[in-house]
């Protein structure tokens, strides 16, 4: 067996707040193949985002990661020193995030980004100008040259977004966090920006973990897909299979209301209730205070299971024998 | 400018006194009053006063002094003590921002630790204390107790640069304290408010290096609402050189203000406070040029 592009086991991540630890990720567990997408679903505060920080080593300094091991291309990066994974984003790991008028600093230029990048990984780089101009243009900004001189104020939001597209895709990194890259565009502009995605995805020959709450846009764009829920992972396995056959009731959720959502329906099915934040209880089910089949035996520690023919569900009643409900 | 020059003149008008009384003396009779005040135009309607003054400053002629320095021209009274104020006021600036920039760069990076709260500290201290206070504060300590600065007195720069800034030290971080104390909170608190910014934490997952991150997303940004305020300080500045040139002794513009006032020389305040208000608007201009030239945003 080939060694995974990244294989992350049992991280846990705990924000240090005033009124003490916080869990906000747990036992967090997954490999991404070479070439591969992964979706990562979940609603605000369900542990994505802090998750992909964890792994590119991006925490704010309240919050602490522990995991067995962070393993990218069979190299444990989970005790990196910081000059060492330095060296690691950018040329191997990015991350895309969701606001692009933020993610320019709005006293530089385009170019000046550019500029900045080629300097700090100038592996594969001739002419750093000419190279950036092209990398513009793959991205379908027509007049390249000017954009690298225009500041970040004087380009649209969509531009923008596509300029840093190009910018993240500059250094050539193997995997890429996209972390809701299209949550402030509108619907046509996001298609284009996802169909983008993937075609330099393969272009540069880029491994994805694509955060979104979109679960038709994770469906389109995932090989796989994981679904979180209050800091753990509650269904991991094929996107044809999450999309078709989920088995976690918070999964089905999310697949009812994605359906009614392409569909003409007056009234969308909503997953009654709220996650909360933080001081989730370890020993039963998170979600059981929301969910339609609660039984007696969810008051217990539910583990991450896995279900033969599916992938994992961390839930009592996915089993082996019951395919489906 | 033209406003402010309007209302130098019409204030200085309105203030009490009369300068032939203090210059003249008990034995002032109304005949060699009206005949002092004839001889310097005093007689005039105010308007008339106004325009002629005006006429002057655009001359560089600020007219000759009624009482501090009888007859004096006061271009020359001027061109003798602003020296002297600039380069305590250029001292005190360069303390202040010197400080500012080390306490508030290492308060932010150390945000919420014990650094942090001792430069924070160390900036309420100042910003609470008054200058003329610390002033004498520093009198007592580094001067009286300690002997290494003399107590008053100032060695101008044009005899000697050393002893200028030896004897100046005092009076310059009087002012600076409190100046330093404003600078360095508004630096932390800009630090820290780009520090949460979106383009850092692009700029560390592009594999920036930490410093190069600090520098170039946080520290550069930052600078900008820093300078703004350094800017709007020079009117306080202006105000600390007043009070601290007198306490220490410094025989510059700030001082000879509050003499003229005393003597109500009232050509000598008017020429003190039409040189302020051109110090204190040239340096809002070059600040809005400096914005312009580091924020885009504020370039047209």
């Amino acid at each position: 067996m080939t060694v995974p592009l990244l294989d992350v086991k049992n991280l846990n991540v705990t924000f240090q707040m005033a009124s003490g630890d916080l869990p906000v990720s747990s036992d967090v567990s997954f490999t991404l193949e070479h070439g591969k997408v992964l979706g990562l679903i979940g609603e605000s505060g369900s542990g994505k985002t802090v998750t992909s920080k964890a792994i590119l080593g991006l925490l704010p300094s309240v919050g602490t990661a522990k995991s067995d091991f962070i393993r990218y291309k069979g190299r444990d990066i989970s005790d990196l020193p910081p000059h060492e994974f330095d060296k690691l984003r950018g040329a191997d790991l990015a991350m895309i995030f969701q606001d692009p008028v933020g993610s320019f600093n709005p006293v530089k230029t385009i170019g000046w980004h550019f500029r900045a990048a080629g300097r700090v990984h100038p592996e594969g780089h001739g002419d750093i100008a000419a190279d950036a101009a092209e990398a513009l243009r793959k991205v379908d900004i027509a007049d390249p040259k000017t954009a690298l001189k225009k500041f970040p104020h004087q380009l649209s939001g969509g531009m923008l977004q596509r300029c840093l597209i190009a910018l993240i895709m500059f250094s050539r990194p193997s995997l890429i966090v996209a972390d809701e890259p299209t949550t402030n565009l509108d619907n046509l502009v996001e298609r284009q920006i996802i169909t983008l995605f993937d075609k330099l995805r393969r272009d540069i020959d880029a491994s994805f973990i694509f955060i979104t709450h979109d679960m038709t846009i994770a469906e389109q764009i995932s090989d796989d897909i994981i679904v979180m829920y209050a800091g753990q992972i509650v269904e991991h396995g094929s996107a044809k299979a999450l999309m078709h056959a989920p088995r976690h009731p918070y999964t089905q959720g999310l697949v009812k209301t994605a359906r009614e959502l392409e569909g003409d329906v007056d009234t969308l099915t909503e997953i009654s209730g709220e996650v909360g934040t933080g001081h989730w209880p370890d020993n039963k089910c998170r979600f059981a205070p929301r969910c339609p089949h609660y039984q007696a035996a969810c008051d217990h520690a539910v583990p991450l299971h896995p279900v033969a023919g599916h992938g994992a569900v961390r839930c009592v009643m996915a089993t082996d024998k019951e395919a489906t409900r | 400018m033209l406003v402010g020059t309007l209302v130098v003149f019409f204030v200085m008008k309105a203030a009490p006194g009369d300068p032939a009384l203090v210059v003249l003396g008990d034995f002032a009779t109304p005949e060699t009053i009206a005949k002092f005040n004839a001889d310097r135009g005093l007689d005039a309607p105010w308007l008339m006063q106004y325009l002629d003054w005006l006429g002057g400053i655009l001359r560089f002629d600020f007219g000759t002094s009624l009482s501090v320095s009888a007859d004096q021209d006061i271009s020359a009274l001027l061109a003798f003590r602003l020296p002297k104020t600039l380069f305590i006021g250029l001292y005190a600036m360069t303390i202040a921002i010197t400080l500012s920039l080390i306490l508030g760069t290492l308060a932010a990076v150390n945000r919420g630790n014990a650094i942090d709260t001792g430069a924070t500290s160390l900036a309420v201290l100042g910003v609470s204390m008054p200058d003329f206070w610390f002033g004498y504060m520093l009198i007592l300590g580094l001067s009286i107790g300690l002997g290494l600065f003399p107590s008053y007195g100032f060695i101008p720069p044009s005899q000697s640069i050393l002893g200028a800034l030896h004897s100046g030290f005092l009076p310059a971080l009087a002012i600076a304290a409190p100046m330093a104390a404003v600078f360095t909170r508004t630096l932390r608190t800009a630090l820290i408010e780009n520090l949460d910014r979106e383009h850092v934490m692009v700029s560390k997952s592009l594999g920036h290096s930490g410093r190069f991150t600090f520098f170039h997303h946080v520290f550069r940004n930052s600078i900008i609402p820093y300078i703004v305020v350094v800017g709007l300080q020079i009117r306080y500045l202006l105000g600390g050189v007043v009070i601290i040139e007198r306490i220490f002794g410094v025989n510059g513009v700030g001082s000879l203000m509050v003499e003229a006032a005393f003597a109500r020389d009232y050509f000598v305040v008017q020429a003190c406070a039409v040189v302020f208000l051109a110090i204190v608007l040239g340096v809002n201009y070059l600040v809005d040029l400096i914005c312009a030239m580091l924020d885009p945003r504020r370039a047209r």
